[in-house]
């Protein structure tokens, strides 16, 4: 690929949609327009972080041994959890904590869970330790 | 009344996959929807010889949720501003084994909760087949604004900030003191374990990928709270379904998840962080767990702990992260293929996040 990248392509529309579009609008579709331009952004940040996840998920497959394929390995832990076939160690709960940090970046990092969370448990920086 | 349906309609939503399979198919069509047609059946169906005129009809909620509609009825020299709440129709809905609160039932709810005291709008009319509108009824149009972020933001409601969380306290103790032999039959019975496996076969039937509802839904099931009784509880009594003016709390709105249960889920529920809009303030992004509980005990006499109050955050929690993935359902069906679905998809971190936090410390 060359030339512009997907997210400076992705910005840019977002940019134009809310200086020059979201004026003409009001009430619902003013409001539609919002959310639209908030989930650009939420395409941004994963093309942005999403390698993060998918580096978190495969150092936890490793840790429990599973050959998740191309099945998500969050799926499998939560049926694990509900056959009680797991055990909920420091370990685990570490990759959740983490796992919902990066996903919370990437949808909604003005999240007030977030900033709380980035207090308790650290940064995402140190998260894949 | 200004308000728009986004995370709201999502209530009425979810209400609807957690069943509208005990509700009647009879009504096979859409009702008529031209606002036209609309405003000469409801001037028929509110005054008798149609004296008098409808004016300023338009529609308030967008989407496949229940419609509402504001009108202005003119009679005589008086003017009158109403609501219709009504019923879309019965395309492209979910059949499961639970049952939700029906319109009529919504309705005699409201009148029996207004009839103690509780801050509602008043049912005016209750549709008939002969009015030829659907299903759903007529109430009055109150004073007030509803979006969070003008109530959180706006210097004009700063007053009613202040007095808002007791204020929700004591109508949230008056609800719960409703008596239950005045409620409307068709009530669901949302009290005990019942709660738990709803919400597991919601997560099951919802292609549950999510480690940590599934975590969360364990830890609720395995540390209910001792002491339950069951009272009228709304279920949605949070920020955004609350009318308010410069004096405070004037009316609370959307009863459609309605149901007998543990009453300390609606204080849970009032102060979860989903519902604070990015706030600091616990209750509802605009007041202090004190000014709520005070509230509460002058209408109930009663104190609900602080640990079940955080009980029942969590419980908001899986609940909200269950509505995201029923909404991402419901868009990828076709059921409502629009953007707001999908995007609500994404809310789910925000669900995690919060369990995660509301956890911790509570796990081992």
């Amino acid at each position: 690929m060359s030339g512009t990248e997907s997210g400076e392509l992705l910005a840019a529309v977002r940019a134009f949609l809310k200086s020059e579009v979201l004026g003409e609008l009001d009430g619902f579709k003013a409001y539609q327009l919002r959310v639209a331009t908030n989930a650009l952004g939420i395409v941004e940040r994963e093309l942005a972080l999403g390698d993060a996840v998918v580096a978190l998920d495969s150092e936890m497959a490793a840790i429990l041994q599973i050959d998740n394929g191309a099945e998500s390995l969050p799926r499998i832990i939560a049926q694990r959890l509900k056959a009680r076939s797991i055990e909920l160690d420091e370990r685990l709960l570490s990759y959740l904590r983490h796992r919902a940090q990066l996903a919370l970046a990437i949808d909604n990092p003005r999240y007030s869970g977030l900033q709380q969370s980035l207090q308790r448990w650290g940064d995402l920086a140190s998260m894949a330790d | 009344m200004r308000k728009f349906r986004s995370s709201i309609g999502v209530a009425r939503a979810v209400s609807r996959a957690l069943g509208a399979g005990l509700m009647s198919a009879t009504n096979e069509l859409p009702p008529a929807s031209d606002p036209a047609v609309m405003a000469d059946r409801l001037l028929a169906a509110l005054v008798p010889g149609s004296s008098g005129a409808v004016r300023a009809l338009r529609r308030l909620s967008g989407g496949a949720n229940m419609e509402t509609w504001a009108f202005d009825l003119e009679h005589g020299s008086a003017t009158v501003p109403l609501i219709l709440r009504r019923q879309p129709g019965v395309i492209g809905r979910n059949t499961t084994d639970w049952n939700e609160l029906g319109i009529a039932d919504e309705a005699a709810l409201l009148s029996a909760a207004g009839a103690t005291g509780v801050p509602v709008p008043t049912v005016r009319h209750l549709l008939t087949a002969g009015d030829e509108l659907g299903e759903g009824y007529v109430m009055s149009r109150e004073r007030g604004e509803a979006l969070p972020q003008r109530l959180l933001s706006d210097a004009r409601f700063a007053a009613a900030r202040d007095k808002l969380a007791w204020q929700c306290g004591h109508a949230l103790g008056q609800i719960h003191k409703v008596p239950v032999d005045t409620l409307p039959a068709g009530l669901p019975d949302h009290s005990g374990p019942v709660l738990f496996e709803h919400a597991q076969s919601l997560l099951d039937t919802h292609d549950n990928g999510s480690p940590v509802l599934q975590l969360g839904l364990d830890w609720l099931r395995d540390n209910r709270p001792g002491s339950q009784s069951k009272a009228l509880v709304h279920g949605d009594f949070r920020n955004g379904n609350l009318l308010v003016d410069e004096g405070g709390l004037v009316a609370v709105l959307d009863w459609e998840l309605a149901h007998l249960g543990d009453p300390v889920r609606d204080l849970g529920y009032l102060s979860a962080n989903v519902w604070r809009f990015g706030a600091d303030a616990p209750v509802g992004g605009f007041g202090q767990y004190d000014d709520l509980l005070a509230g509460y005990e002058a209408a109930t006499g009663q104190r609900p702990a602080m640990d079940e109050i955080i009980y029942w955050q969590a419980y908001a929690a899986l609940f909200w992260g269950t509505v995201c993935l029923i909404m991402l359902e419901k868009y990828r069906s076709g059921e409502d293929a629009s953007l707001e679905r999908a995007a609500v998809g994404r809310r789910l971190s925000e669900a995690e996040i919060d369990l995660l936090l509301l956890l911790e410390g509570n796990l081992r």
